[in-house]
């Protein structure tokens, strides 16, 4: 149980940063990180970490696509967040809320993904044959 | 071995959808993934981080030398060059850091090119009708001149180089807010791009004709009638130009021409609205230095343009060793439009002249060939191609004659049905640079300069007004002005005879003008360039009041000082209604008004013409001044504003024919008089005026509200709604969607002080704390000081930002 609770943490982390990184260092489209997370949950799943993928990546997600908004946001001149508000016709936190869903959805999805690339159970098998 | 799973392929595939939906544009929802990342989204426009920056070296810029850019508290760029090349380079640069979305899409606007940006089907008339009317090709055939021309090219290629150079640096972070948000990405800028903008300038000042309302109302009319009610000239106005000697054109009013009979044209048929705004006017005056305090020359310049964001202007000081200029520069193009240097300053107005006519031409029933002249000619015929988002390409075939292009056939309706099968010649379409004398009167020193620059300027006409710190004073009124004879251009002409066309131009030291007047200032304010005395025929869409308010304030004061200056830039007095009043006050039966409207009346007595905020009369006035029209002018059907005779005309048959027939209304037996309807219209216009008590809403201010629309027309986007005060008949001729585009006084001397405001801000970024920062000031009637810096030094000592191009 605690091995559950410290992967899932870990994931968090990894995911986190990797997103985080992808989208800072590397000037490509604006959707890209959701490859290394697609990877990222094939190792995870390959090293038979047993996390909730899809909830992982969705929080890790939704709180970086969320935060950072809302920190720029309030950092910045805070008017852009505002003016997209009128498109959408609702405030500004509904703004933050809504990127944050669609992050949380797109890293959720990305991490999930990857989770079942490979057959963690045959993989096992495989490896007992190895051995024999 | 089978460690592959098939699961992972349907979230992959849900995934992949996501991200193509998040990415694009659905029905009316932008495209929410790409602008809501926080990395490269719309949140990273949200900031000024280049413009607060107090030290920004730009490696690599491309310049040949290094060159500084300050900016001041207002964030207006004041760029220190070493050469004039990098000068115009350096403008680019900045003028697209600054507003590179903005000049971008005035191209695609004049390019007919929005549908490639919009997948709207509506935008595909829009794009088609700009082809039509010649804007693109009109653009390439002014940029084959230009290239002859080594010193506008050199400029125009500096700055396209500038402006290429900061879309280089983009990525997708940076990208400018309206680019994520319609998705689709700045294409490199060129030259042609340039000249596309700066026709916006000419599209919108002379894109105004009446000649098939004229025709009709011609021939319904009749030559003495139509003569009485469309007179070209009416009794009391200030021309432009210094007055000539009487009698040297021989006939005045207009003929009725040979060929205008039913047959001829259709009056059966509606006459659509125009496109363009008849009322988009401006003012600039000067007054030589025996009329000021100081003793130096005055300059006033307030353009009235439509109201748009980011505004139509960027304010900047261009310096290099040969130049060293304040004004206004239209983002997209080169040098300053409206400005002053040590030396000099310079003002514009737009001339009003027609110059643009339609000819009815006489078509083969195949449609491919034209009657000129007995002989039959093919019609020349271009293909436009107009890319569509999402869509194939448009193929529009554009038929031409000798006159030019058929703007309305059987393929394209456009706005103006009526407009069948003519061909129009617009002076547009003739090509000419503009650009040099823009770029000559930046660093005019005097007079002569100044007259060299405008010169061989050609379209739109303008009225330059000038002052030089020698006391000399001047307005020209300048542009291609064609050699008609009476009533040529104000009717559809007819496109089978040679003898319709024009012969030339009003040689240029003929166009009227006034340097040094004894009464030392000159005013422009798009009133009739000269009196009925000036021997060469021309017509156009001139505005009176204005120009006569101005010369009232500028008689009755000899001692102006800027303040002066500013309080009479700002007067809303409309001068049309202070002299109606006391018109409609003594045609009134007052016995005839109703016991409970006696108070109105009173009140109007005591009004003195202001159309300020918290007035309450201007509404009531307008309603009286427009229900007496309506009752005059019910012969005329209810064609709204269209087709019926100027204010003064009525104005002059109240005075002075107040029996006339006009005034008869049709439904009634009885014979009305000037007296019956006056006072009818005045019954009428207080029930509509108590109505609007209701709401409280009589306040002029309340009533007067502007609007400052984003250029792509999003409501979210834009300012809407501010209580204003003005009228377009006043001096401060703020009204609806358009009005002071600019307000600048300048006093020179050994050194220019000078005021200057626009609505709007020098950041075009919809993030930016700069972007619209100077609209509150405006609308309130503030003026910020504008710094003029002398050197580098001065200029360092004064700003807080700095770029470093190297």
């Amino acid at each position: 149980m605690k091995n559950y609770i410290k992967h899932n943490l870990i994931a968090l982390l990894i995911v986190v940063t990797i997103v985080f990184i992808v989208e800072f260092l590397v000037s490509m489209p604006w959707w890209s990180f959701v490859v290394p997370v697609v990877f990222l949950g094939a190792i995870l799943s390959y090293f038979k970490w047993q996390i909730n993928s899809f909830q992982i990546g969705f929080i890790a997600g939704f709180l970086l696509w969320s935060f950072i908004n809302y920190f720029l946001h309030l950092n910045g001149n805070g008017i852009v967040l505002t003016k997209i508000g009128l498109f959408l016709s609702s405030s500004t936190v509904i703004v933050v809320l809504v990127s944050g869903v669609i992050g949380g959805l797109l890293v959720g999805l990305a991490l999930y993904t990857g989770t079942k690339i490979i057959n963690v159970r045959n993989i096992e098998i495989d490896d007992k044959k190895f051995e024999l | 071995m089978n460690k592959l799973r098939t699961e992972f392929i349907f979230p992959l595939l849900v995934l992949i959808l996501m991200i193509f939906a998040l990415s694009n544009q659905m029905f009316s929802i932008p495209p929410l993934g790409k602008l809501l990342n926080p990395f490269t989204g719309v949140i990273q426009n949200d900031n000024d981080n280049d413009l607060d920056n107090p030290m920004m070296v730009i490696d690599k810029s491309g310049t040949t030398d290094s060159v500084s850019v300050f900016f001041d508290k207002h964030k207006i760029p004041h760029i220190f060059a070493k050469n004039s090349n990098d000068l115009f380079y350096a403008q680019g640069y900045v003028t697209a850091s600054l507003r590179l979305w903005q000049m971008d899409f005035y191209s695609y606007i004049n390019a007919g090119r929005l549908s490639e940006i919009f997948d709207k089907s509506d935008l595909l008339d829009f794009d088609r009708n700009k082809r039509r009317i010649g804007l693109l090709s009109a653009a390439k055939n002014t940029l084959r001149l230009i290239e002859k021309e080594p010193e506008t090219y050199k400029v125009l290629t500096a700055y396209t180089r500038g402006v290429n150079a900061y879309i280089a640096r983009l990525n997708d972070k940076t990208m400018p807010f309206e680019y994520k948000l319609l998705d689709y990405k700045p294409e490199p800028w060129s030259n042609l791009k340039t000249v596309l903008v700066q026709e916006s300038l000419g599209d919108n000042l002379t894109g105004y004709d009446e000649d098939y309302l004229m025709s009709k109302m011609m021939l319904v009319l009749g030559e003495e009638k139509f003569n009485k009610l469309f007179p070209d000239f009416i009794g009391n106005i200030t021309p432009v130009a210094e007055d000539f000697l009487p009698q040297q054109r021989k006939t005045q009013g207009v003929g009725i021409p040979d060929y205008l009979n039913y047959s001829f044209i259709s009056i059966a048929g509606k006459t659509s609205k125009s496109d363009y705004n008849p009322s988009l006017g401006s003012n600039s005056w000067a007054v030589s230095g025996k009329k000021t305090k100081s003793g130096s020359p005055i300059l006033a310049s307030d353009p009235h343009l439509a109201f748009i964001l980011p505004s139509f202007w960027l304010q900047m000081q261009l310096t290099s060793p040969e130049i060293n200029v304040y004004g206004v520069s239209i983002p997209g193009t080169p040098s300053i439009i409206i400005g002053f240097n040590e030396n000099v300053a310079w003002g514009i107005t737009n001339g009003a002249d027609d110059v643009k006519d339609w000819y009815k031409l006489h078509l083969s029933k195949d449609l491919k060939k034209y009657k000129y002249d007995g002989k039959w000619i093919n019609l020349d015929y271009r293909v436009e191609e107009i890319k569509r988002r999402n869509h194939e390409v448009f193929r529009d075939t554009i038929y031409s004659s000798i006159h030019g292009p058929i703007v309305i056939d059987k393929s394209y309706s456009g706005s103006q049905p009526e407009m069948l099968n003519y061909a129009l010649k617009w002076e547009l379409n003739n090509p000419s640079n503009a650009f040099i004398t823009f770029i000559k009167l930046n660093r005019a020193k005097n007079y002569t300069d100044y007259k060299n620059a405008i010169n061989s300027y050609c379209f739109p006409t303008l009225n330059f007004t000038f002052a030089c710190n020698d006391n000399t004073i001047s307005v020209d009124h300048q542009g291609r002005m064609a050699l008609k004879t009476n009533g040529v251009g104000r009717f559809i002409l007819d496109g089978s005879r040679s003898s319709q066309i024009s012969l030339g131009f009003i040689p240029t030291d003929s166009l009227p003008h006034k340097k040094n007047p004894s009464s030392n200032y000159v005013i422009s304010a798009n009133q009739h360039p000269t009196s009925v005395n000036y021997p060469y025929y021309y017509n156009g869409y001139y505005i009176e009041t204005r120009a006569n308010q101005i010369d009232k304030e500028l008689q009755r004061n000899n001692s102006f000082d800027l303040t002066a200056m500013k309080t009479l830039q700002l007067s809303t007095i409309n001068s049309f209604a202070v002299d109606a009043l006391p018109i409609l006050l003594s045609a009134l039966n007052q016995r005839g008004v109703l016991e409970n409207y006696k108070k109105h009346l009173l009140s109007l007595r005591n009004w003195k013409g202001n159309y300020d905020l918290n007035d309450i009369n201007p509404k009531l006035f307008e309603l009286w001044w427009t229900n007496t029209k309506n009752l005059t002018w019910d012969e005329f059907g209810k064609p709204g504003p269209l087709g019926i005779p100027s204010n003064y005309v009525l104005l002059d048959m109240i005075k002075n024919n107040s029996s006339s027939n006009y005034f008869d209304i049709l439904e009634t037996p009885k014979n009305e008089t000037a007296t019956d309807i006056t006072t009818l219209a005045f019954n009428k216009a207080s029930a509509s005026y108590e109505a609007l008590f209701v709401n409280n809403n009589v306040k002029w201010g309340n009533l007067n509200k502007i609007s400052l629309m984003h250029m792509a027309n999003f409501k979210e986007l834009s300012l809407m709604n501010l209580p204003s005060d003005g009228h377009p008949d006043a001096i401060n001729a703020k009204s609806g969607s358009w009005g002071p585009s600019w307000r600048m006084i300048v006093e020179l001397g050994e050194k220019p002080t000078a005021f200057g405001i626009l609505p709007g801000g020098s950041s075009g970024n919809i993030g930016s704390k700069y972007y619209t920062d100077f609209v509150k000031d405006w609308n309130n009637g503030g003026y910020y000081p504008l710094d003029f810096y002398t050197s580098m030094k001065e200029a360092a000592q004064h700003t807080t930002s700095h770029w470093l191009l190297k």
